[in-house]
């Protein structure tokens, strides 16, 4: 069990000092952390923070929540794909962002949500997008 | 202490789970993912029962004291059917029009048709040799993903991804070829829905059997003999010889010879190693008949490679045997000839395809196509040709004599059984007494037996399912002194190979397993250098065990690091 713990602890560091974490990578923890390699890959691919491969300069992520669904971040996504020419899952051409879904982010109270650079935007509407994206240009 | 299923009272003992205690007694509650030699995870939702009023999945709640149960309640009907909907919603329309456990399990809910339609689009993986996946086939039971990382320890395949988006993937999202994979096949043996097959050779067989130019000669492994007839609605472990030869006849094959008869082979080959290595003081020595354990022993124990014994497996051995000595007997060029061999495993698929076995010279592999049980089942139905009502009908000779020893191949332990009765003959210059070593029999991982041999303790081991083959190993590189081990990948050896009769479960597997013995049981002659075919094919063209002609035909290399392949 302790292994476990300290799988996600290792993955996360990596994802946050490189921005990914590479095959080699995954290989490696799976022997510092003692665990199969198939058990360090499923987790790395189970969570949306965390990503195999190089993404984007920036990383926005729409929470796909019930709450949030409810105030509308189907709208939102639509909005995003639409403005920045991408569809969900994709980067744009120049690598500038990546636009993504992620699982519930615990801000149901004040959803719709959204996650830039690890950074949460919450009640966030097409002008507010507009804002924060003017400023990551 | 008792629970109450459906009003009446049942005994059970603590550690129970509600499913196994309806099973015992013949309650009938529909499963999916459930197998019995797994773990439950309770992830397809179908076995749902009414515990205390609470809805539960049966097969990993445990049973308590005084619980009363409910299996057939009309809400459980319609969750039940809720849920098997909402699985064959997710698959490829195709797979329901299959006979595959998803569609029988359809039947028992009452389910025609699926509601809804959100199958996935993906890339099937044809990489491998041996294996193929179709990812848009799998319900995400998990139990391949299971077997491969409990059972077999080898952790080649895995779940990527989360929620609806997730489905089996080789490690590092690559081609099962390029994974950990050693080809046993337990994952397609256990899938559900035939979303893991065998890499699929029925349709280049019958190419084959419509050349009327060529001499098709085809081997059936030892365990074939005593799975097929499930097939064909015969109960597990029904003896099936001689009517597979007659239906092998009436596909369009000239010839049918037994791998029995290699095996016996092998067993010359491999005790005279064994006895040759005692003298060199090279020990332990592993057997090499199973391919899987071969490429499992070389991608995660490279440094025992040097134990494995060089001599091909039966299925090798008869390939090689075919092309030279039955060619040069029937006056024929080995290119005329058409060699099919009939085996339980996928592996055998990738190893006849490896470029080392080609030793017969005919500028081709030694066996051309390799058919699993299920494809022969499968191609005999498509001919129409009932198994049931076939004449027995002997092998052909010269190379389908057989003895006792090479019939138990097919069973965990029986290598070591047959190689110890040749072994203790060449060692101590007289027959084994009681040809039987029931140390060796059974269904426990690892075996453990000592022998004593010209005043000196012969200690063996055998494991069957690769992650006791993984602890023998272990233990082995700890320290521990084994004389001769033998290594079956599949659990209860060949017989419950990747390439059997689904379904399969050790209910089966020891059935299987006890129609072997029984073969060797009727058998006269149960010792393999006491089969006069083999004295034949040595004092004819092999000369001696381990001469210099059958080093070359019969034994092989292996790569120092990773896998065959």
């Amino acid at each position: 069990m302790i292994a476990k713990k300290v799988l996600l602890n290792e993955l996360g560091k990596e994802q946050k000092k490189k921005g990914f974490v590479s095959k080699k990578k995954l290989k490696e923890i799976a022997k510092n952390v003692c665990l199969p390699e198939s058990e360090v890959f499923s987790a790395a691919t189970f969570y949306s923070f965390l990503s195999l491969e190089k993404r984007a300069k920036h990383i926005i992520q729409v929470c796909n929540c019930p709450s949030s669904h409810l105030h509308g971040s189907d709208r939102i996504m639509k909005y995003l794909e639409k403005k920045l020419k991408v569809k969900a899952g994709h980067a744009t051409k120049n690598k500038l962002f990546f636009l993504s879904e992620t699982s519930c982010v615990g801000l149901c109270d004040k959803a719709p949500a959204i996650i830039i650079d690890g950074k949460p935007y919450v009640k966030v509407n097409e002008k507010k997008i507009d804002k924060i994206l003017r400023k990551l240009k | 202490m008792q629970i109450i299923i459906n009003e009446r009272y049942y005994d059970f003992k603590k550690g129970e789970t509600i499913l196994q205690i309806a099973k015992r007694h013949g309650i009938e509650i529909p499963t999916l993912c459930y197998h019995s030699m797994l773990k439950p995870e309770g992830r397809c939702r179908v076995c749902l029962v009414s515990a205390n009023g609470k809805i539960v999945t049966s097969c990993d709640t445990l049973a308590e004291k005084g619980m009363h149960v409910v299996t057939n309640s009309k809400k459980l009907q319609k969750m039940r059917k809720k849920a098997v909907d909402l699985i064959a919603s997710s698959v490829e329309p195709q797979t329901l029009k299959e006979d595959n456990e998803l569609t029988r399990v359809m039947k028992k809910v009452g389910l025609k048709k699926p509601s809804y339609r959100h199958h996935k689009i993906l890339k099937s993986d044809k990489s491998s040799n041996a294996i193929w996946r179709n990812n848009n086939k799998c319900i995400a039971c998990g139990r391949c993903v299971q077997f491969c990382e409990k059972i077999q320890s080898v952790n080649a395949i895995t779940f990527s991804g989360r929620g609806n988006r997730m489905v089996v993937e080789g490690v590092g999202g690559e081609e099962l070829a390029s994974t950990s994979c050693v080809s046993c096949g337990q994952c397609s043996l256990v899938c559900p829905t035939n979303a893991i097959t065998e890499a699929k050779s029925i349709a280049r067989m019958e190419r084959m059997l419509r050349n009327k130019k060529k001499l098709k000669i085809v081997q059936i492994a030892p365990s074939v003999r005593v799975s097929i007839g499930e097939s064909f609605g015969l109960k597990a472990g029904e003896i099936v010889t001689g009517k597979i030869v007659s239906a092998l006849h009436k596909l369009g094959f000239d010839v049918v010879f037994d791998t029995n008869f290699s095996a016996d082979l092998t067993i010359m080959e491999e005790a005279t190693e064994f006895v040759e290595r005692i003298k060199e003081k090279r020990l332990p020595l592993f057997t090499s008949c199973c391919p899987a354990w071969i490429d499992f022993c070389c991608e995660f124990f490279p440094e025992f490679v040097k134990n494995l014994s060089t001599t091909k497996s039966p299925q090798q051995m008869m390939g090689a045997m075919i092309k030279t000595y039955y060619a040069k007997k029937r006056n024929i060029n080995a290119k005329n000839i058409v060699s099919v061999s009939i085996m339980p495993c996928t592996a055998k698929k990738k190893e006849a395809s490896l470029k080392e076995m080609r030793s017969s010279n005919a500028g081709k592999q030694d066996i051309d196509l390799v058919l699993t049980t299920r494809e022969l089942a499968e191609l005999l139905k498509r001919k129409k040709i009932d198994l049931k009502k076939m004449k027995p009908m002997k092998f052909n000779d010269p190379l389908g004599e057989s003895s006792g020893a090479g019939s138990i191949f097919g069973a965990s332990g029986g290598v070591m059984e047959a190689a110890l009765r040749t072994a203790y003959f060449l060692l101590e210059g007289k027959e084994l007494k009681n040809a039987d070593i029931k140390q060796l029999r059974g269904e426990r991982g690892i075996k453990e037996f000592k022998i004593k041999i010209r005043g000196k303790k012969i200690r063996t081991a055998v494991a069957h399912g690769l992650s006791n083959a993984r602890l023998l190993l272990e233990r082995i590189r700890s320290g521990e002194k084994f004389d001769f081990v033998e290594v079956m990948a599949c659990p209860g050896g060949c017989i419950g190979g990747g390439g059997q009769p689904k379904p399969s479960d050790w209910s089966v597997l020891k059935a299987r397993i006890q129609a072997i013995y029984e073969i060797d049981k009727r058998k006269k002659i149960r010792k393999s250098h006491k089969n006069p075919s083999i004295k034949k094919v040595y004092s004819e063209f092999l000369k001696e065990p381990a001469s210099e002609k059958a080093r070359k035909l019969l034994h092989r290399h292996y790569p120092l690091k990773g896998k065959t392949i």
